[in-house]
């Protein structure tokens, strides 16, 4: 089996006199290795897909059909909030796009990591101190060491953003759940973060489910990707056969707005 | 003919702390900068945040004083005038805003928004030619007349830039200053405020210095473009010869840095190392040396100057053109 199978998912809001669908039977998978990219405009509900996968949902949605995670026996919709604890973090990371609001202004980002270290894993303050900064080196953070000290406002976008993925790593997860990791930072760093994601990918044999509504950062990182739009996949395939032949007519819509510049232009 | 002449513009901004406001030190916004748009020209300046080509752009209009420099506007030196006469000249040169929320009063209808500027600078157009004026200019940038009597929040983001547009023109400038005037809207409105800019131009014989990122957008509009890195100008071209044959090492990597919508191209990205140096305390020589790939020892030590390379293509660094992204150029290499 893939390592993340999504079955027929629906997300859900009460609304006046029923529910208000957000998701519409949704059906994916990610592989082992496997950088899949998750497209669409916002309202689509490809977050809601990835929050729903680890149980993140807004108390009020309702969520059903199945998401089963390879060795784990339980379907990850239906498990108990102990259950999901140990899915969190542990089996599946998070990355959000907004690398400020997700960390904690008040404490430098080293012992943020560290905290996330251990609710984990059974660790002395030292211990977690040195397994910080090994995380921090895998993001490539320069000067590690020193940097761990820093407050969040004293790091720059992109070192944020890396120190948000130290801090979902710090469980050994086997899939990262990215939404729009790469959204708020300027194209050069953007670059370095894409780079980052894809040696993780070949280093540790990382997931990553990539959110995002940029298609040609999913050309340039993903090799499979699913285009989401009103709650529904449209359309699902490889990069390349998507990109060159679009079965769906939004998909088309989406790729011809595709801002182009140099010979794509013409 | 240069409509707008920048040379050895500074704009350095103090930093305080305290309460006795001591000087910690400059941050060099702009550190040196000279360009000129032509008469009817679109000249882009590009470049990441904090680069300062906001500040250039603000400057330019004395919006906020340069510390050195001079700014001549048609030949007259902006910097020399007192508030009353640049008030009269402003009508020339008029900014369309970056944010079309931010930058509309919400309580003011947009006959109103946009008949302002004829207050202020045509006050001798009676009421009802002034309401014509306004219809017209609602016209010219294709909004309906209707939208007279509507209020900011009741239009979409590109109708607002529109509005923004409008209000430019209301004065009857000669030059439009534009600060990323496409970046807060939809992609699929875009097109459309790029293609009512690049045709205002060619009708009113507008200049046009476009402040941008997004790549696609400057490739459209302009003529010319400088690309800002640190606070100065790194690079100078014809925007097709930019695109497709940049020189400066920092270009070539921010060009092959951009994604593409092109899954199975080569990957010919060139990932910079590191984030751009503060510009509290810039690096000795080249700004862009610490993050160079071709770095060389004397690039830490002495300042390339922007020179030109070939006729009309400048670049501030010792070793133009060394530097090449990997599996070709961007586009020059399937043209």
């Amino acid at each position: 089996m893939a390592l993340l199978e999504i079955d027929g998912l629906e997300v859900a809001f009460p609304a006046a006199g029923g529910w208000m669908p957000a998701v519409r039977g949704v059906s994916l998978s990610i592989g082992r290795g496997e950088i899949v990219g998750l497209v669409g405009e916002s309202g689509s509900g490809k977050s809601l897909t990835a929050l729903s996968v680890l149980q993140l949902l807004p108390p009020r949605a309702r969520a059903t059909g199945s998401v089963r995670l390879e060795g784990e026996a339980g379907d990850l919709l239906a498990m108990s909030e102990r259950e999901i604890r140990r899915v969190r973090g542990r089996r599946i990371g998070l990355v959000f796009q907004e690398p400020l609001t997700a960390l904690d202004p008040v404490w430098p980002v080293g012992f943020q990591i560290g905290e996330a270290i251990r609710a984990h894993r059974r660790m002395s303050r030292r211990e977690a101190r040195e397994e910080t900064v090994r995380l921090l080196d895998l993001v490539a953070l320069a000067d590690a060491r020193r940097r761990m000290d820093d407050y969040p406002h004293q790091l720059s976008g992109g070192q944020r953003q890396r120190v948000l993925i130290a801090m979902a790593l710090a469980a050994g997860p086997d899939l990262l759940l990215a939404d729009e990791p790469t959204t708020a930072l300027d194209v050069t760093i953007q670059a370095q973060i894409l780079e980052l994601l894809e040696s993780l990918r070949t280093g540790l044999g990382l997931s990553v489910l990539l959110i995002t509504h940029d298609l040609a950062v999913v050309a340039e990182t993903c090799e499979r990707m699913a285009v989401m739009h009103r709650g529904r996949i449209v359309e699902e395939g490889r990069v390349e056969e998507v990109f060159r032949a679009p079965a769906d007519p939004y998909t088309r819509e989406l790729l011809a707005a595709v801002p182009r510049f140099g010979a794509l232009a013409s | 003919m240069s409509l707008l002449e920048i040379a050895g513009l500074r704009k350095h901004f103090p930093v305080r702390r305290g309460l006795l406001g001591r000087m910690l030190g400059t941050v060099r916004a702009v550190d040196g900068v000279d360009f000129q748009v032509r008469r009817g020209e679109c000249l882009a300046l590009v470049g990441e945040s904090g680069s300062g080509k906001t500040t250039v752009a603000r400057c330019a209009l004395r919006l906020v004083e340069p510390t050195a420099g001079s700014v001549r506007f048609d030949g007259e030196d902006l910097l020399a005038l007192g508030p009353r006469e640049l008030r009269r000249r402003r009508r020339r040169f008029q900014m369309v805003f970056q944010d079309p929320y931010g930058s509309l009063n919400p309580r003011q209808r947009i006959g109103s928004v946009v008949g302002e500027p004829l207050e202020v600078h045509e006050s001798g157009l009676g009421k009802a030619e002034r309401a014509e004026r306004v219809r017209e200019l609602l016209g010219t940038v294709g909004l309906p007349l209707e939208m007279t009597t509507r209020w900011p929040h009741e239009l979409s983001g590109g109708q607002r830039q529109r509005v923004g547009i409008a209000r430019a023109l209301a004065a009857g400038p000669d030059l439009l200053v534009a600060d990323e005037p496409v970046t807060a809207l939809d992609v699929s409105i875009r097109g459309q405020i790029l293609t009512l800019l690049e045709d205002l131009r060619q009708r009113l014989g507008l200049s046009l210095l476009l402040i941008a990122h997004d790549m696609a957008a400057v490739e459209r509009l302009a003529d010319r473009v400088a690309v800002m890195y640190l606070g100065r100008i790194v690079e100078v071209a014809p925007s097709a010869e930019l695109f497709s044959r940049p020189l400066h090492p920092y270009t070539v990597s921010l060009l092959s840095a951009v994604p593409r919508p092109e899954p199975g191209r080569k990957r010919s990205r060139i990932v910079l190392g590191g984030e751009p140096p503060s510009p509290l305390s810039p690096p000795p020589g080249c700004p862009f040396h610490p993050r160079c790939p071709i770095a060389r020892p004397r690039c830490s030590q002495d300042t390339p100057p922007l020179a030109e390379v070939e006729p009309g293509h400048l670049s501030a660094c010792f070793y133009s053109g060394e530097l090449t992204a990997p599996g070709g150029n961007l586009s020059g290499a399937r043209a």
